[in-house]
């Protein structure tokens, strides 16, 4: 017989955002104590963005892991089981362990899936003879690995043409890597490609504008509109599409950092909550489903037209929790969320590009100085504060 | 037949009661009904209660004496009150910047409650200023400088040797730099 359970607010996922979302939900509302549930297997709780450094040598991947026992606040119940179904005309969840979950509100925070199978090969591939992939906590290591064993000839940085994790992230680690080449004495034998499927390097012309001199500085080849469809690991040959012509291009590495295929996690692509593209459809400005009026979303998973980041995530928390509760509290809904997002584009080993900007692409810069410049005092921050920050700050509710 | 006005009403409301909306209403009504006298008792209790207690005069005196010893307590005056008013008037604007205060409070504890990022952020210290390093620096040359048996003189060639070093040598370049900046300016 199924297991059954219920609970006022349920959070499907304990990632940056449900966690956020479920501490800020108690301190504002210490009454719901006991009335939070947090759905979601993992054990472990990764703070993604310092993975470039990661790959990049300069930082340790110790850093970035946490038990997520310890960061589950206080008043809420953490059910260890993965969701695999939403019935939200019942109100209910299932997961996989056949548990039902009936709530009164949902908010569904599950993050983006990751499809390693949609390249030919990889899985086959990654971790070995020079394919890497900062994506996974088991393979980040090997992007240094990489790195460090790299001795010239061609390397590789893919991005595809879907949604990732942080749309600047690709581009981080061929910088830092291209910095190393140079220290390690191999860059003047070595040629780098980027190979992007999208169509230009940057969405924000003003940061797109540094962005273009540093690949021009670094003498990076660019070459966008093609994604990555195929990998031969042993004769180390990436096959490419061009995503506009259909045109196959195949190409001699002797590295590749991979970024793969990211999309909607099935679980949500397949249930009545998603939109078109698999994702959670949810209003652009409250974050509540545009269906389902005891439905929010949060983050990657959400159908929200901005990329997908911790510091999106950061300005949508607060957003979400204030409109739920004037939902249960029958008010009328005022936090409103603009689209801000933020990308700390690490440009080198102490340089950084910290690109700030709106649903418009407008910028909306915290500092008083240009951040479309490479500085050092950036890269410290997000290196030094901000996985402080992220830990005692975001998750705590408090930031 | 002429209908009497109250004739023409009556006929009217019997009218409406055949309706079946208005026979589910009253049916509804009469099965409520006891839910309805226990709430109307309800509130006549509370009712009297008020009333017995506004009546009860020992009873109020004693209440009014208590609360206005306690007031006495705080030594009030007219001058707090006002501060209080204008305290009022700022909380709207205090407000905010108290839940920030009490944000970054907790930011702090948070961070400084956690080994981990306590331990990281000393790491990232040491990144930017070598801290360890400079320590180790010292105490090498306090040690060494203790135990050096030397007890030569120091020559014009070995401050010469000593000019040569690179450190010096950069000290030196600054310092130039810097008298450059100051002839300018």
């Amino acid at each position: 017989m199924s297991n059954m359970l219920g609970t006022n607010i349920a959070i499907v996922g304990a990632g940056s955002a449900g966690i956020s979302i479920a501490s800020r939900l108690l301190r504002s509302a210490p009454y719901l104590k006991g009335k939070v549930m947090i759905i979601d297997p993992s054990e472990k709780h990764y703070y993604q963005p310092l993975w470039t450094l990661v790959g990049g040598g300069a930082a340790n991947i110790e850093d970035s892991i946490r038990e997520q026992e310890t960061l589950i606040p206080d008043g809420a119940k953490w059910v260890k089981e993965a969701v695999q179904e939403f019935l939200p005309d019942e109100n209910i969840i299932v997961t996989s362990n056949g548990t039902q979950i009936q709530y009164e509100y949902l908010v569904v925070t599950a993050g983006l899936q990751i499809y390693w199978d949609k390249v030919k090969g990889l899985k086959e591939a990654i971790g070995k003879n020079g394919v890497c992939s900062n994506y996974s906590v088991d393979y980040v290591q090997s992007t240094w690995e990489a790195i460090q064993n790299f001795n010239g000839g061609t390397a590789i940085f893919t991005q595809p043409s879907t949604q990732v994790k942080c749309g600047g992230a690709p581009q981080k680690i061929m910088y830092l890597a291209d910095d190393y080449f140079r220290i390690s004495g191999v860059r003047h034998k070595s040629s780098i490609l980027f190979a992007c499927g999208l169509p230009k390097i940057f969405a924000v012309k003003r940061y797109a504008d540094t962005l273009e001199k540093v690949v021009e500085r670094k003498n990076i080849e660019a070459q966008y509109r093609i994604d990555l469809i195929e990998i031969d690991g042993p004769k180390k040959k990436a096959t490419f599409k061009n995503v506009d012509t259909n045109e196959i291009l195949i190409k001699d590495y002797d590295m590749i950092h991979v970024t793969p295929p990211m999309g909607a996690p099935q679980f949500i692509a397949q249930s009545p909550l998603a939109d078109a593209e698999g994702f959670v459809d949810v209003d652009k400005f409250t974050l509540r489903h545009n269906h389902f009026r005891n439905i929010f979303a949060a983050g990657d998973c959400s159908s929200l037209p901005t990329s997908k980041t911790g510091a999106a995530i950061r300005k949508q928390a607060p957003v979400v929790v204030e409109n739920l509760l004037a939902v249960m509290n029958s008010k009328e809904m005022k936090a409103k969320y603009d689209g801000y997002t933020s990308c700390p584009l690490v440009t080198g080993y102490n340089k950084l590009v910290l690109a700030e900007f709106d649903y418009d692409k407008n910028p909306q810069e915290s500092f008083p100085f240009d951040q479309s410049k490479e500085r050092t005092s950036m890269y410290l921050m997000k290196k030094n504060l901000l996985p402080i920050m992220y830990f005692n700050g975001m998750l705590k509710g408090v930031m | 037949m002429n209908m009497t006005k109250t004739d023409t009403d009556f006929d009217v409301v019997l009218q409406e009661l055949e309706k079946s909306e208005q026979m589910e209403s009253l049916f509804y009504l009469v099965k409520k009904l006891p839910e309805f006298t226990a709430a109307v008792q309800s509130i006549e209790d509370k009712l009297s209660f008020v009333t017995n207690t506004l009546n009860d005069k020992h009873a109020l005196n004693s209440l009014v004496n208590d609360a206005e010893e306690k007031v006495e307590s705080l030594h009030l005056n007219k001058d707090h009150l006002e501060a209080m008013v204008t305290l009022i008037q700022f909380l709207p604007k205090l407000v905010p910047l108290i839940n920030k205060l009490e944000e970054l409070t907790l930011f702090v504890t948070n961070t400084l409650g956690d080994s981990k990022s306590v331990d990281y952020l000393i790491r990232g210290i040491d990144d930017v200023i070598p801290i360890q390093k400079g320590i180790e620096i010292m105490k090498e040359t306090n040690n060494r400088y203790r135990e050096n048996k030397d007890t030569g003189q120091i020559s014009i060639l070995r401050m010469y040797r000593l000019l040569k070093d690179p450190t010096i040598q950069k000290g030196f370049k600054y310092f130039e730099t810097l008298l450059e900046v100051i002839n300018k300016k």
